[in-house]
């Protein structure tokens, strides 16, 4: 039997749907994507053949913390989006091309990637669990991208600039990367689970020096209809606290986490995961993230 | 980028130890008692040493048909055709029907084209064996049905991974559907089912079943930190196109 990796699930917007087509030999795919902003949140639509996403993230002012959850759903990415996500709205929307095919910034030999400008026409509607965003939008600005199109020969670096420039740092996902000062030997500590369609992982990752990085996920899928959340929060290095001998170690969690929870490993090698510390996803707040069915682990990098 | 640090985390997770719950296979008594016997192991010889995969003996018109999971033949962007046996009834090194090597294998294109789990299948047309019989006629077979949407099946296989060690036959019996993946919404194609039955590596390929002796699915993966979860195809129109072009297969 093989063992799934699920690391392939990390990003589901930004690398496993590009990724889908990647695969896909060497057939031509098309990709659509379009952002608005709505009430404080960014909204991205986004859809390869089968499957359409709709990604939700929390505009923050600080860059010490971000949430973002994607909505994942069975529809159809051609000439347009459109997908019905079951009790959280419908997408019907076609694009209308309005610039010309262009290399697209990741457009290279062995992988080719070309893409054009245009509005999306129609009407999403979304209403995210317990109404934390409720938005219509009719008509948005977007664009569509092939791979496997040769990349054009002229006109490159122009497109290539004009892309740089066009990114805007408030329509990204929110952003854990690390800084140079974060890097280094680290302490780790590590909980989760899986059962069937149900995932929840928690870490919390203290590198020698800088902040600590506190992150958690959420996976599921009801009704056909995927959703990947995640949350993330730099904090105090105080927040983790872990004894030198890694047989215990606890967690104070600051927003959007709260609570406490703690790691102790017994003699005999058993670890429990206890406290009250939660979660709060988009559209899911609130969320333990202790229990018995997490299995923690705890170690540290020299 | 944000996922720099959930990627870290996810793939620490795969070295978490695995959930202590979850519906346990049995061992089947008599894997060669009738009804059982199309159930097989299959040894496949490559390069790099040998792997091991479940199967089940399917009705077709060269009575010579195998249906496995894709994976079991076709595999890392190879064909696994260097040996590949199916040996029906196995128990514990015994072959009470012999040995049936195949001289075709199959897969469906989605799985061949893109490694797309939603369509990992495999079929294997088999030769005779010792004894001159083809393998309908030494073990049996059962019809293999499509577009069907169940909710419990019988499942069976021979895992070699711990706790088992690959030579008896285990079967979850009336495991039940827990839904889908969400890696499985990322491809096209019928989303592939999770059901809830303990069984480990080799049991790929290996059959679900319903009304007792219908093929209608068979394994394909399951996640290291949820070994209670056992994921596989669902049997739609490309299942069946590729059994009815391996089923005339001579």
């Amino acid at each position: 039997m093989r063992v799934r990796a699920i690391a392939l699930l990390v990003g589901l917007l930004a690398l496993v749907l590009p990724l889908t087509a990647a695969h896909a030999s060497a057939a031509s795919s098309t990709f659509f994507r379009f952002a608005f902003k709505a009430h404080g949140y960014v909204v991205a639509a986004s859809g390869e053949r089968a499957t359409v996403v709709i990604s939700v993230t929390r505009k923050e002012r600080s860059r010490h913390r971000g949430a973002e959850t994607d909505y994942v759903a069975r529809g159809t990415a051609s000439g347009g989006l459109r997908a019905v996500l079951p009790g959280i709205g419908r997408i019907a929307m076609h694009f209308e091309p309005t610039g010309h095919w262009h290399a697209s910034a990741h457009c290279a030999p062995g992988r080719p990637r070309i893409e054009r400008a245009g509005v999306f026409v129609g009407k999403l509607r979304f209403v995210g669990e317990h109404r934390y965003l409720t938005t219509v939008r009719r008509r948005a600005r977007g664009s569509e991208r092939q791979s496997g199109r040769a990349c054009p020969s002229t006109g490159d670096r122009r497109d290539h600039r004009s892309l740089r420039l066009g990114r805007r740092p408030g329509l990204g996902p929110p952003s854990t990367e690390l800084s140079p000062a974060e890097r280094g030997p680290r302490t780790l500590l590590l909980a989760g689970f899986r059962s069937g369609p149900l995932a929840r992982a928690f870490e919390a990752s203290k590198q020698a020096r800088g902040r600590l990085v506190m992150a958690a996920t959420e996976e599921d899928v009801v009704d056909e209809l995927g959703t990947y959340r995640t949350v993330f929060a730099r904090a105090p290095r105080s927040r983790l606290r872990a004894t030198r001998t890694l047989s215990s170690a606890s967690v104070r969690g600051i927003g959007p986490f709260a609570g406490t929870a703690t790691l102790r490993r017994a003699k005999n090698g058993s670890r429990s995961w206890t406290g009250d510390l939660t979660a709060s996803f988009l559209g899911d707040p609130d969320v333990a993230m202790t229990g018995p069915l997490f299995k923690s682990r705890l170690s540290r990098g020299f | 980028m944000r996922l720099l640090s959930l990627a870290v985390m996810s793939i620490a997770l795969l070295a978490l130890p695995s959930l202590a719950s979850g519906s346990k296979s049995v061992t089947v008594p008599d894997p060669t008692a009738p009804g059982l016997s199309v159930n097989g192991a299959i040894f496949i010889r490559e390069d790099g040493g040998y792997g091991r995969c479940s199967g089940t003996s399917v009705i077709a018109p060269n009575r010579s048909l195998v249906i496995t999971a894709g994976h079991c033949v076709f595999d890392d962007g190879h064909w696994l055709g260097r040996r590949w046996v199916f040996v029906p009834g196995y128990r514990h090194g015994e072959r009470p029907f012999g040995t049936f090597i195949a001289h075709w294998l199959g897969t469906t294109p989605q799985w061949h084209g893109a490694h797309n789990d939603n369509f990992d299948v495999g079929a294997a047309v088999v030769g005779r064996n010792e004894r001159g019989e083809l393998l309908a006629q030494a073990a049996g077979a059962d019809r293999l049905v499509t577009g069907r949407h169940s909710r419990a099946f019988d499942i069976y296989g021979y895992p070699v991974a711990r706790p088992f060690n690959g030579g008896t036959l285990q079967v979850c019996q009336g495991a039940a559907r827990v839904g889908h993946d969400l890696e499985a919404l990322l491809m096209p194609g019928p989303l592939e089912l999770g059901v809830s039955c303990r069984i480990s590596g080799g049991a790929s390929g290996g059959g679900w079943f319903i009304d007792g002796d219908l093929l209608n699915g068979v394994t394909s993966s399951s996640y290291t930190e949820d070994p209670a979860t056992d994921y596989g195809p669902y049997f739609g129109d490309a299942v069946g196109r590729l059994a009815r072009v391996a089923g005339r297969v001579r």
